[in-house]
């Protein structure tokens, strides 16, 4: 399969207090790629946690690793995959949808039992029928959330999935848990979410402003911020 | 198990039958070692033993431990005890409800005519059934029923304006008046006098019976609303679901032991199907009365399901683990997809006929053998004949699957249904047979979402998926036979089709009805021929047609109305009424010539509804709008009106959450202070206004939709109905509109 050209490239402009403008398609897959999905420190977990858009930020982050010809296996807890976001993207990179959407490999968990089956069980065997070593997990935490489940069974759930993920980090296959935060309603199952925090290399939090979406990653070797601006957002 | 029998010399007697449940749990020797060691500590004689069942399309039984437990009232906690003490364990048949257990292993319903062998004590030593769930032709038992509401026209007693009890039974109507304790009194006398089978109430799960239950416990009354004086009454607290995207309300549940409740205002099937349709919805999916009454339909096609497993000797996991297949995003996008839909050519069309699969989903599933087990069986994915058309997905040829064998009975039963109505002499009885094939009707409806619902015990969303994806094909096929007869398709939407040829009459319709059966192998009929039919645009984008809201006249008269105000639960009653009466007068056209001569006639109608509406003279229940609320009171961001009437209500101290329904009036819409705009209609008293210009709005809106289409701009509909222009002499109601 044809592998895309991807340049590093300077992001144009900076917030007077330095964080970087992102001002285009191209520069959101280059930013994340350089931030979400780092590419130079490949292994481990990375989790992106905020609202709801969160999810179309993961998906970017898919769609940019599969324009640079890898294989990528798509876990969707929440039901969020949106096949018209990866064509948007693949088009504003200057290739054809169909080759980007064949190099997304997608599974779809509607309980909490599929997920951590998906990720326990099938997620190992797909890493080696697609050679895949990059892996989006979509709303992991979403259907743990479900009242129908015993909190008990979930945080059991919880821990063999989170275990599971420990170990597929420990091997070298990058992980991108993205997630929204705990709903009010969830009681002790919000500590998820401060969980996968714990176990992540490196945790990025996004927040919705007026002016866009400010993505921030602390801890590491210094605090980092990215602004992504309101009108490309709402074009994608 | 409890089982109460009505006799035929009229006694209703409690009978026990000493039913032993089982259930089954698969795990590794320690784990086993441990759940025997559990089991042994257990207060009630529990047996296991070593058998090899099979799981749902499992090519060979698994061993697992079956373990019968011989008191059902235990089994639900050991169960549990089981599930937390062994979380690595599998569990089968641990969490179907004991009394579907019971049907499904004895062959028995609910309401069925059985023999019974008893003891002096009453314990059961025999029952059979005398007859089938598969009967169409069955009658019921002599029920006594006792009828329950409020004396009130509020939308909702638990918001307010609550009226006194009345009491209704064989054909008696009381009024229970008087203090709390003269009315606990007399309807416990009456209980005691008349015991009926069935209290039948209106707001009895949320409202009436807790209310009567506190009222009997503060004042230290006896209220004997339960027959079995052994049980408590059963309560569930209400609560909020998702179903089809609408996020709904459940008032919760007051159960009785030896006696039904139903409640009309918490029962989808009774509002739905009536009686005689949940009594045969309980029939054929044997959940018992009151649980169909107040579930989903989707428990209903669950129990079908559960029992075809039961009676294969399957087994039924606890919880659904297994997830879908990965497939690149190119095959989602292709595989993802809903029905087929060809948008309505816009505007009035003049002799046009419908055609309806029938059942088609279901008919597919059984046709097509589709099921969970059957989808890319191992056996025939090299054989041409099981591809699903457009996707990569096949279907097993060999095995008849657990979705086909369950739904092929209810297809069948449904088709004698209709043909017994046909033949039907006397109208009640004819309602009788609408309402019970109605009620299997939704069963069906039900059973293709079921599939792909994430907590069905026997889903799958390439089930699904090969569902649509055969519905697609089948619909071209449909369009291409009705081309290929010179017809030409105005609209078609999933399982219907609209088409048009000049000079075709009924019989060209069913010959094309037959031309189409046999090139697809689904049935389809002639829905209807319309003398007219109108395909209504976006209100918001004139230019863009809508799928599924249209008006049509057949051709016996009867009307076809699908998605504008008077089918919207929404619209407030006067506006159904009058687009109601425009219709009426619309219909007494034949052609579209005829129909253009009528719109002064509707111009005249609508102008007597504006100017009832402005000389202030409509009434609460006439302006009365409900509202869903779509989430919790407490996450609305912005002040709809829906909302601003839920904070009424609120600050009442009125409970509410998401998906009930709120009833107000508009009364100053655009009022700078939110608390203006709108008013609650549950306990409104004192003054009250209604805001005209806004109810116009909505009133003229409800009229251009079917008069746009016939060149009746919105100026020239304001213009020509004008309320204060004095012309000719309208009513409603019958009565004068003081012009």
């Amino acid at each position: 399969m044809a592998q895309v050209q991807q340049q590093a490239m300077e992001l144009p402009f900076y917030t007077d207090d330095g964080s970087a403008v992102i001002e285009a398609p191209r520069h959101l897959l280059a930013a994340l790629r350089r931030s979400a999905v780092s590419t130079d420190q490949p292994k481990g977990l990375v989790l992106l946690s905020g609202p709801p858009s969160v999810y179309r930020l993961g998906l970017c982050a898919a769609v940019d690793r599969a324009l640079a010809g890898e294989p990528v296996l798509y876990l969707a807890g929440a039901n969020v995959f949106d096949p018209f976001l990866v064509g948007r993207l693949a088009r504003a990179s200057r290739v054809a949808p169909a080759h980007v959407l064949q190099q997304i490999h997608v599974s779809r968990a509607f309980t909490c039992h599929q997920m951590v089956r998906l990720v326990t069980d099938c997620l190992p065997s797909a890493l080696r029928t697609y050679e895949a070593r990059c892996v989006i997990l979509a709303g992991p935490l979403d259907t743990l959330y479900d009242q129908l489940v015993p909190e008990p069974e979930a945080t059991r759930l919880f821990r063999a999935m989170a275990e599971a993920l420990q170990h597929m980090a420990e091997q070298g296959i990058q992980l991108l848990c993205v997630t929204t935060l705990a709903p009010s309603e969830s009681g002790g199952r919000s500590r998820f979410v401060a969980a996968l925090r714990a176990q992540a290399r490196r945790a990025i939090d996004l927040c919705e402003a007026e002016d866009g979406l400010w993505l921030q990653e602390e801890g590491g070797f210094e605090p980092r911020r990215w602004m992504i601006p309101r009108p490309l957002w709402n074009r994608l | 198990m409890v089982v109460w029998l009505l006799c035929e010399d009229g006694r209703r007697l409690r009978a026990v039958d000493p039913y032993v449940p089982t259930c089954y749990l698969a795990a590794p020797t320690p784990i086993l070692h441990h759940a025997s060691r559990l089991l042994r500590r257990a207060s009630c004689r529990i047996d296991t033993r070593e058998v090899e069942r099979y799981e749902l399309g499992g090519l060979c039984p698994i061993p697992v431990l079956e373990i019968s437990v011989y008191a059902p009232s235990q089994f639900s906690s050991l169960t549990q005890l089981l599930i937390r003490s062994c979380p690595d364990a599998q569990f089968f048949h641990v969490d179907v409800s004991l009394p579907q257990r019971y049907f499904y292993d004895r062959q028995l319903f609910p309401l069925i005519h059985c023999e019974a062998d008893l003891t002096a004590e009453g314990q059961i030593q025999s029952i059979q059934a005398l007859e089938s769930p598969w009967d169409t032709d069955y009658g019921l038992p002599p029920l006594t029923i006792m009828e329950l509401s409020l004396d009130s026209s509020s939308p909702n007693p638990n918001h307010g304006g609550r009226g006194a009890l009345i009491m209704r039974i064989n054909g008696d109507e009381r009024l229970l008046e008087g203090d709390d304790a003269d009315v606990i009194q007399r309807l416990n006398q009456l209980l005691v006098r008349e015991d009926p089978d069935i209290l039948l109430t209106d707001w009895g799960d949320s409202y009436l019976l807790p209310r009567l239950m506190t009222l009997a416990d503060r004042l230290r009354l006896p209220l004997v609303l339960n027959r079995d004086p052994h049980r408590p009454i059963g309560a569930r607290k209400p609560h909020s679901y998702f179903s089809y995207g609408r996020i709904l309300s459940h008032a919760g549940a007051r159960t009785l032991s030896g006696r039904l409740h139903l409640d009309r205002h918490n029962s989808f099937a009774l509002a739905e199907v009536g009686l005689a349709g949940l009594i045969e919805q309980a029939r054929v999916t044997k959940v018992d009365l009151q649980q169909m009454a107040r579930t989903t339909t989707g428990t209903g096609i669950t129990s079908m399901q559960l029992e075809t497993a039961c009676r294969d000797g399957l087994l039924i996991p606890y919880r659904k683990q297994e997830p879908e297949s990965f497939k690149s995003a190119l095959e989602l996008l292709q595989t993802d997809q809903g029905g087929l839909v060809f948008a309505p050519i816009a505007g009035y069309h003049e002799q046009v006929g419908e055609l309806d699969f029938s059942s088609m989903y279901p008919s597919i599933m059984v046709r097509f053998n589709i099921s969970p087990e059957t989808v890319n069986c191992r056996c025939c994915r090299d054989e041409p004949a099981a591809r699903v058309p457009e996707i990569g997905h096949h279907t097993c040829r060999r095995c008849q699957g657990l979705v086909p064998r369950t739904l092929a009975p209810l297809l069948e039963k449904r088709v004698r249904y209709k043909k017994l109505m046909a033949a039907a002499a006397q109208t009640a009885a004819r309602a009788v047979l609408d309402q019970r094939q109605t009620a299997l009707k939704w069963l069906l409806v039900v059973s293709f979402g079921y599939l792909g619902y994430k907590n069905a015990r026997f889903g799958r969303i390439e089930a699904h998926e090969a569902v649509t994806a055969y519905s697609r094909d089948i619909l071209l096929q449909a369009k291409e036979v009705a081309e290929r007869q010179g017809y030409r398709m105005l609209h078609a939407i999933v399982d219907s089709l609209w088409l048009v040829k000049s000079g075709a009459v009924r019989a060209d319709y069913d010959g094309l009805a037959q031309a189409i059966t046999e090139q697809t192998g689904l049935s389809i009929g002639v829905e209807g021929l319309y003398r007219w039919i109108g395909f209504f645009p976006s209100r918001v984008n004139p230019l863009m047609p809508v799928p599924n809201q249209f008006v049509g006249l057949f051709d016996h008269g009867g009307m076809k109305i699908r998605g504008i105000e008077i089918r919207r639960s929404d619209a407030p009653f006067l506006v159904k009424r009058a687009q109601a009466e425009v219709l009426r007068c619309l219909s007494e056209a034949g052609t579209l010539a005829e129909l253009r001569t009528q719109i002064p006639q509707a111009l005249e109608i609508v102008r007597t509804y504006r100017r009832y509406l402005h000389e202030g003279r409509a009434t609460i229940e006439e302006l009365a709008i409900a509202k869903s609320l779509t989430k919790e009171p407490q996450a609305y961001r912005h002040q709809t009106l829906s909302m601003i009437a839920a904070q009424e209500l609120l600050a009442r101290g009125v409970h509410l959450q998401a998906g009930d329904t709120i009833h107000y009036i508009m009364t100053d819409a655009d009022a700078a202070c939110p608390s203006d705009r709108v008013r609650a209609v549950a306990g409104i008293d004192g003054a009250w206004s209604y805001d005209v210009s806004a109810y116009d709005n909505l009133l003229l809106k409800a009229a251009l939709v079917l008069l746009m289409p016939l060149d009746v701009t919105p100026a020239l509909l304001n213009a020509s109905t004008d309320p204060a222009r004095r012309t000719t002499q309208g009513s409603i109601n019958g009565e004068s509109a003081s012009l």
